[in-house]
C-alpha cells in the first residue's frame, strides 16, 4: 500500500471507529483553533457581505452576532453526544434518523456541500478573473462571466487532485491556505481601520436595503441564522475528539457561535464601504492596486484551500458511511459541483442557497437534539449505531417521527419565507423563519416519538432495557 | 431465529480492510459497553459562560431593534 493510500485508510478507520478515551487529543484551545480555522471562510465573508448590503454597520453587527450565536447555542448540545460516544456525524445521527435516514441526510449533506464547494471555487475564480484582467490577459479571461467559471473549474480540479492525494498533501496546503485567508482578513481590517476610519464606515448607509427596515433586519437575521445552523453536520467530526463533554460544548459555541463571526462582520463592513458583494472588488477598492493584487492572490489561495477541505471532508464522510467503496468514487461524488460553476448564477444566488440550508439544518437540528435529550434521555447504545439490523431500524431504516417533523418544518418555513422568490409572510419580520421552524419541528418530533410511534429504541436505555430490546429484536 | 449482526457479518468480509475494520470495531464496541472510554460529563454550571454571552448578544439585539 502506498504512503498516500495508507494515510487515507488510516483516516477512514479513524472516522469510522468510535474514538477511545486515550485517543482524545483536543483540549479547549485545540478545538477552538481548529474549528475557527475551518469556520473563518468565504461563507462568513459572503453572508457578512449580504448583511452589509441591506443594513448599516451597527445593525449588521447585531444581526450577525445573534443570527450565528443563537442557532449554534441551540444545536451545539449535540457536541455532548459526539464527545460521549466518540462517533462521527452520520454514524451518530443513526440513532435519531434511522440507518437509512442518516444515509439520506448524508446525501442531502453531499448536495449542500456541492453548493459550498461551488461558492469557494467561484470566489477564487472571480478573483483570478479580476487578477487576469488587471494583468492584461484580455477581456475573455478577465470577465466575471467567462473567466470566472474557467478559473473556478481549474481551482476545483486542483482541489480535487490535492484531496485525492489524501491528508499528507492537505497538510502542506494548509500551511499556505489558512494563513492566506487570515492575512486577507487582517489586511482588510487594517485598511478599513487606518485607511477609512471606523467612524466613517459606521456612518455609511447600505446600498440595497429592502422597502422597510424591519424586512431588511429580518432578512439579514435569516441569512445569518442559516449560516449558524449550517454547522450542524460539521460538529461531530471534531467534538468526538474532545477530552471532555464540556470542552466539546464550550469549544463549539465559542468557535462556530462567536469567533467565526469576525469574517462575517468584516464582510459586512467591506460591502458597506464598497457597495458591492464582489469580494475581489473589495480588495481593489479598499486596498488599491498593490495591496489589492496581493489580496486577490491570497483570496484565491484561501478559497482553494477551503475547497480542498470541503472535497476531502465529503469524501471521508462518504467512506465512513460506505467503507467498502473505493476512495476514487468517494472523491468523484464532488464532481457534479462543476455544473454549478459554469455560470455565476449559483454563486449570485448564495442568499437563497443559505436559506435552504437554514431550513433543512434547522429541522434536522431540532430532530437530533430533541431525540437525544428529551426522547432517549441521553441513552444510546454504541453497538446499535453500527449494527444496521439493530435498535435504530425504525420503519425500514427510517424514523417516521423524523419524516413527519421534516414535513411540518418544511410547511412552517415555506409559509413564513420563500427563499427562492424572496417573498415573506407578515410574520417573517417578527419571527424570521429558521428559528420558529426549529421549535415547531422539535415539538412535532417529541409528540410523534413519545406518543404516536414510540419505538422501543425511544425508551430510555438502561442495560436491562437494552437486554430486553435485544431479545425482542432477536 | 438467529439474530442478524451487521458487525459480525462484516468481520467475515473477504476484503481485508473491511474485515480488519470491523474486528477493531467489535473490540471497541465492547469496550464502550464496559464503560472503559467514558469521558468527564458536562454539568449545568459548565454552560453558564456561553449562556451569559448569549444573553449579552440578545440584549444588544433588543437594544438595536427598540
Amino acid at each position: 500500500m502506498s504512503k498516500e493510500n495508507s494515510a487515507i485508510a488510516k483516516e477512514v478507520s479513524f472516522g469510522f471507529l468510535p474514538v477511545k478515551k486515550s485517543e482524545r487529543a483536543f483540549g479547549f484551545f485545540d478545538l477552538l483553533f481548529i474549528q475557527v480555522g475551518i469556520g473563518i471562510s468565504c461563507f462568513g465573508f459572503l453572508i457578512g457581505g449580504y448583511t452589509g448590503m441591506i443594513l448599516g454597520a451597527k445593525e449588521s453587527i447585531a444581526a450577525i452576532l445573534f443570527g450565528n450565536a443563537f442557532p449554534v447555542l441551540l444545536i451545539m448540545p449535540i457536541a455532548i453526544f459526539f464527545a460521549r460516544y466518540g462517533v462521527d456525524t452520520f454514524i451518530g445521527f443513526r440513532s435519531s434518523l434511522g440507518y437509512r435516514g442518516s444515509n439520506l441526510l448524508f446525501g442531502l449533506f453531499a448536495v449542500l456541500n456541492l453548493g459550498f464547494i461551488t461558492i469557494a471555487c467561484f470566489m477564487s475564480g472571480e478573483a483570478a478573473a479580476k487578477l487576469a484582467g488587471v494583468l492584461g490577459a484580455g477581456e475573455f479571461l478577465g470577465s466575471r462571466s467567462s473567466g470566472g467559471p474557467i478559473f473556478a473549474v481549474l481551482g476545483f480540479l486542483l482541489a480535487v487532485y490535492v484531496a485525492y492525494k489524501g491528508p499528507v498533501a492537505i497538510k502542506w496546503l494548509n500551511w499556505i491556505g489558512v494563513p492566506a485567508f487570515l492575512l486577507v482578513m487582517v489586511g482588510l481590517l487594517s485598511l478599513l481601520l487606518f485607511g477609512k476610519g471606523l467612524d466613517s464606515v459606521f456612518a455609511l448607509t447600505p446600498a440595497t436595503p429592502y422597502e422597510t427596515d424591519a424586512r431588511s433586519f429580518a432578512t439579514a437575521l435569516e441569512l445569518n441564522i442559516g449560516l449558524g445552523f449550517s454547522w450542524l453536520v460539521y460538529i461531530g467530526q471534531y467534538s468526538r475528539l474532545a477530552k471532555t463533554e464540556k470542552i466539546a460544548f464550550t469549544g463549539g459555541f465559542w468557535s462556530y457561535g462567536v469567533l467565526v463571526n469576525v469574517a462575517a462582520i468584516l464582510g459586512a463592513l467591506c460591502a458597506l464601504t464598497v457597495g458591492s458583494l464582489d469580494a475581489s472588488e473589495w480588495m481593489m477598492s479598499i486596498g488599491g492596486a498593490v495591496w489589492g493584487l496581493l489580496g486577490l492572490v491570497l483570496l484565491i489561495v484561501g478559497n482553494i484551500t477551503g475547497a480542498v477541505f470541503l472535497v476531502y471532508s465529503q469524501a471521508v464522510s462518504f467512506k465512513t458511511v460506505f467503507p467498502k467503496k473505493k476512495w476514487l468514487i468517494a472523491i468523484a461524488t464532488t464532481i457534479p459541483a462543476i455544473i454549478l460553476m459554469i455560470s455565476p448564477s449559483f454563486y449570485d444566488a448564495y442568499g437563497t442557497f443559505i436559506s435552504v440550508v437554514s431550513y433543512t439544518m434547522a429541522v434536522m437540528g431540532a430532530i437530533i437534539i430533541t431525540d437525544f435529550f428529551f426522547v432517549k434521555k441521553q441513552k444510546i447504545t454504541v453497538k446499535d449505531l453500527y449494527n444496521q439490523y439493530g435498535a435504530y431500524q425504525y420503519w425500514k431504516g427510517i424514523n417516521p417521527s423524523a419524516v413527519i417533523s421534516f414535513v411540518m418544518g418544511t410547511i412552517v418555513y415555506w409559509f413564513l419565507y420563500n427563499p427562492v422568490a424572496d417573498s415573506a409572510s407578515g410574520l417573517f419580520a417578527y419571527l424570521t423563519a429558521g428559528l420558529p421552524t426549529y421549535f415547531i419541528s422539535a415539538i412535532t418530533y417529541y409528540i410523534c416519538a413519545k406518543y404516536i410511534f414510540s419505538y422501543q429504541a425511544d425508551l430510555a436505555q438502561t442495560p436491562q432495557a437494552a437486554a430486553r430490546l435485544d431479545e425482542k429484536t432477536g | 431465529m438467529q439474530k442478524q449482526d451487521f458487525i459480525q457479518e462484516n468481520m467475515q468480509s473477504a476484503d481485508p480492510f473491511v474485515s480488519q475494520l470491523f474486528h477493531e470495531l467489535n473490540d471497541r464496541v465492547q469496550e464502550f459497553a464496559d464503560q472503559n472510554h467514558a469521558v468527564q460529563k458536562i454539568a449545568w454550571s459548565d454552560t453558564v459562560v456561553p449562556l451569559i454571552i448569549m444573553a449579552l448578544i440578545t440584549f444588544n439585539l433588543i437594544m438595536m431593534v427598540l
